[in-house]
């Protein structure tokens, strides 16, 4: 197994930006939506054949068992390449989940399988009525000798379609206050009882599902932690990755778009176009100049502080600011709904329209974000 | 790259952090302010010359000129200090702005003469650079002349915006010479000066300065040539850091007695601060200080490295742009969410509003900044496709 970490950082950010110029296909930088699983999978597959697929998870668990400040290197290098994601709910939640919390027979069972791609997991948290206010949740868990029997919905289901497995959180305590009444289980897909539902986005892409649950066995060796402890749990899952939903690169990229057009249309002959970009460059500059901050943190192993959710707020609302800046540049072009020509080349404006809607929900709304900074930051009661 | 800071560096930082504010809050109340706005009085000379006991005066000056040298990091944080507890000496116009201008010049005699006295407390100085609305922006020529006369130079024109105004020892005036942009040493007392003074917004003095062929004394040449334009430009620049780091300080103290207010104010039997509406917009506020806070450095980090001089350029103009956005909003916000109280001239997060209004001004606003960033970059492109 490769000792990464005996490499110094500039060295090891030049090998793995080679690696990515080398392996990764250029036809698929910078996707302008997530790919699924039969489209990105070969590259799936070269990662992990290169040993290269779980960056953050321990060497002797076949991760590459990188320090913080190498793993955000990675990340970052990732990013600047425009390397899509792949489906990796198991890589970044339950792989490092089952390490820290989970049994032998789990770690057993499940890490191996993820790394190989042979088991694509899906996250069920969200439910109808348990968005903002998931600890609410009411899918509901119930012993049953050696298993537990689980009925519910659950939606909002990110490639559900493409996984074998899923991650959930249950009520297993009705009467306890509803943060420590709920339980982390793992399911098995084929399991009898499950029904899948696609759900097209606005954008026109299948990328959430409906998942029903009508009473599914759920083995009792499938509990991760022990029962009533999943919320801490979760809640403990949501470290490191949260700094990524913030990264830099989104805006950078939108940037260079929005730089481009313009410069095609003649834009930056006009004295207020000119202010508001350059508004937005400092909104992007001042926004990597606060990852970088955060980052810092991170890379030398600290716990991030609680005003995390800051670098989310600002990335994203940029990021919508500057697709609105697009769309007005193209005018006329900017309600069609497929690629228009352009210069010598075609951009379809739309999806940046689209891409710039989710944004500000996922990962918990923006609105809720500014709540919890109210409260855990500024101390504002109530 | 970028130079982090050693521990070592960041408690000395802390050391000066703490000695900056204890000096401030002795010497800067919002009483003290009113009373002396309401006297006339532009500052106080005894508490410059306590500020030059402290070191403080002495930040921007060589050591072989009796100065500190202190680190850009060191300035910013004095600066920073002075502003959240809204001192009204001239720190930035004349400890900082002026002070780095004679720093630059290679004149070595007349900073002999200038730079140890303005470490000292003794002699305060101003620069008087701006004919518009809009110097900051650089693409307008000076229509204040040198010209060379049996007597020796002398200037004529017209200066504005000069600060803190009138109660100066001296200025450093720029003006056209032949072909070129020439720097001078102009005694507060020379024959043919006039000034115009008129109050800032929060109190503090402001003047157009007059000038009628004043006769420059003997070795009183700050810069002439092709150095010129740089030493006022580099000086500019860092003078813009500091300034955006004075406003920092001012909108973290602003923010602060706002979530003081929004916590302890209360109606409809609870308090304000538990609205969603407004603790949104708390957060708003929030982020802009802590987008102030790493822009500004990011450019103390290019000011360290000793990046090119356009890039620091750049790097000010952005952290300028941002501060003074951020301290505009955080400081109509402030006002906005103390209701009525902070309308009236009583309560102190009005002199905060006015002194953010104050030091967004100075040296180009936000709109501004954004402009020359444009142009800046514009040229910049310009060589590198060149």
């Amino acid at each position: 197994m490769r000792d990464w970490n005996a490499l110094d950082e500039d060295s090891f950010r030049r090998e793995v930006r080679t690696f990515f110029e080398n392996h990764y296909p250029a036809d698929r930088r910078f996707p302008p939506h997530r790919y699924r699983w039969n489209q990105i999978k070969d590259w799936y597959q070269t990662l992990y054949e290169h040993g290269m697929i779980a960056p953050g998870w321990p060497t002797r668990y076949g991760g590459m068992g990188l320090s913080p400040a190498k793993l955000i290197i990675f990340i970052e290098e990732q990013e600047r390449h425009g390397v899509a994601r792949v489906p990796d709910l198991g890589l970044v939640m339950v792989g490092p989940l089952l390490i820290q919390d989970g049994s032998d027979a789990q770690r057993q069972e499940f890490l191996a399988k993820i790394l190989s791609g042979e088991n694509i997991w899906c996250q069920g948290y969200s439910e109808p009525n348990a968005g903002s206010d998931l600890a609410s949740l009411r899918t509901a868990a119930v012993l049953d000798g050696e298993d537990f029997i689980v009925n519910g919905q659950k939606i909002w289901t990110s490639f559900a379609q493409d996984a074998t497995h899923m991650f959930l959180l249950a009520r297993t305590d009705a009467d306890a206050r509803k943060q420590d009444g709920i339980s982390f289980l793992l399911a098995d897909l084929n399991t009898p009882g499950i029904t899948i539902r696609e759900i097209n986005t606005i954008a026109g892409h299948a990328e959430f599902c409906e998942v029903f649950l009508d009473d599914v066995r759920v083995p009792v060796k499938n509990l991760v932690g022990k029962i009533n402890q999943g919320w801490n749990m979760a809640k403990s899952l949501l470290g490191f990755e949260r700094l990524f939903l913030g990264g830099p690169k989104q805006c950078q990229f939108a940037m260079k778009r929005l730089e481009a057009i313009a410069r095609n249309l003649g834009a930056f002959n006009d004295a207020i176009f000119v202010d508001r970009f350059t508004q937005l460059q400092f909104d992007v500059a001042d926004h990597a100049a606060l990852y970088a901050r955060f980052a810092k943190v991170a890379g030398r192993g600290e716990k991030l502080g609680p005003d995390l959710p800051i670098l989310k707020i600002w990335a994203t609302e940029t990021f919508v600011r500057i697709v609105d800046l697009i769309i007005e540049l193209a005018g006329s072009a900017g309600a069609n709904a497929g690629p228009v020509a352009f210069g010598e080349e075609s951009i379809e404006f739309i999806s940046l329209f689209y891409a710039a809607r989710p944004v500000t929900i996922y990962g918990g709304s923006n609105e809720i974000q500014r709540t919890i900074v109210a409260k855990s930051v500024l101390h504002l009661p109530g | 790259m970028e130079t982090p800071l050693s521990t070592e560096q960041t408690e000395e930082l802390q050391l000066l952090r703490n000695a900056a504010a204890r000096f401030a809050a002795q010497h800067s109340s919002g009483s003290r302010l009113r009373s002396r706005r309401d006297r006339g009085i532009e500052f106080d000379r005894a508490i410059w010359k306590q500020m030059a006991d402290a070191g403080f005066l002495a930040a921007a000056i060589p050591e072989e000129f009796s100065g500190l040298n202190l680190p850009f990091d060191h300035r910013a944080t004095l600066a920073e200090e002075f502003g959240r507890a809204l001192l009204a000496e001239p720190y930035l116009a004349s400890a900082v702005f002026a002070a780095t201008i004679l720093a630059g010049s290679d004149n070595p005699a007349l900073k002999r003469r200038l730079l140890p006295a303005m470490a000292a407390g003794e002699l305060v100085a101003a620069v008087a650079w701006e004919e518009r609305f809009d110097s900051i922006i650089g693409n307008c020529g000076l229509d204040t002349i040198a010209v060379e006369t049996s007597r020796g130079t002398t200037l004529r024109g017209l200066k504005r915006f000069v600060r803190p105004g009138a109660m100066v020892d001296g200025l450093i005036v720029s003006a056209a010479t032949d072909g070129d942009v020439g720097l001078y040493w102009v005694p507060v007392d020379s024959a043919g000066l006039e000034f115009k003074t008129q109050r800032l917004a929060d109190g503090g003095t402001v003047a157009d300065l007059i000038l009628r062929d004043v006769l420059i004394a003997p070795d009183s040449t700050v810069q002439v040539g092709p150095n010129c334009a740089a030493v006022l430009a580099a000086a500019i620049d860092e003078a813009l850091v500091m300034a955006s780091a004075e406003l920092l300080g001012i909108l973290r103290k602003a923010l602060e007695m706002t979530l003081d207010y929004l916590r302890m104010r209360q109606q409809f039997g609870k308090p304000i601060g538990s609205f969603q509406a407004l603790q949104h917009r708390a957060v708003n506020l929030y982020i802009q200080q802590e987008l102030a806070e790493v822009s500004i450095n990011d450019a103390l980090a290019e000011f360290r490295s000793g990046a090119t001089p356009m890039d620091r350029s750049l790097a000010a103009s952005r952290a300028k742009a941002r501060s003074s956005d951020a301290a505009m909003l955080v400081a109509r916000e402030a006002l906005q969410m103390h209701g009525a109280i902070g309308f009236t001239d009583e309560h102190d997060i009005g002199l905060y509003l006015k002194r953010a209004l104050v030091q967004s001004a100075w040296l180009g606003n936000a709109a501004q900044q954004r402009r020359r960033y444009a142009a800046l970059r514009m040229k910049y492109r310009g060589h590198r496709h060149a």
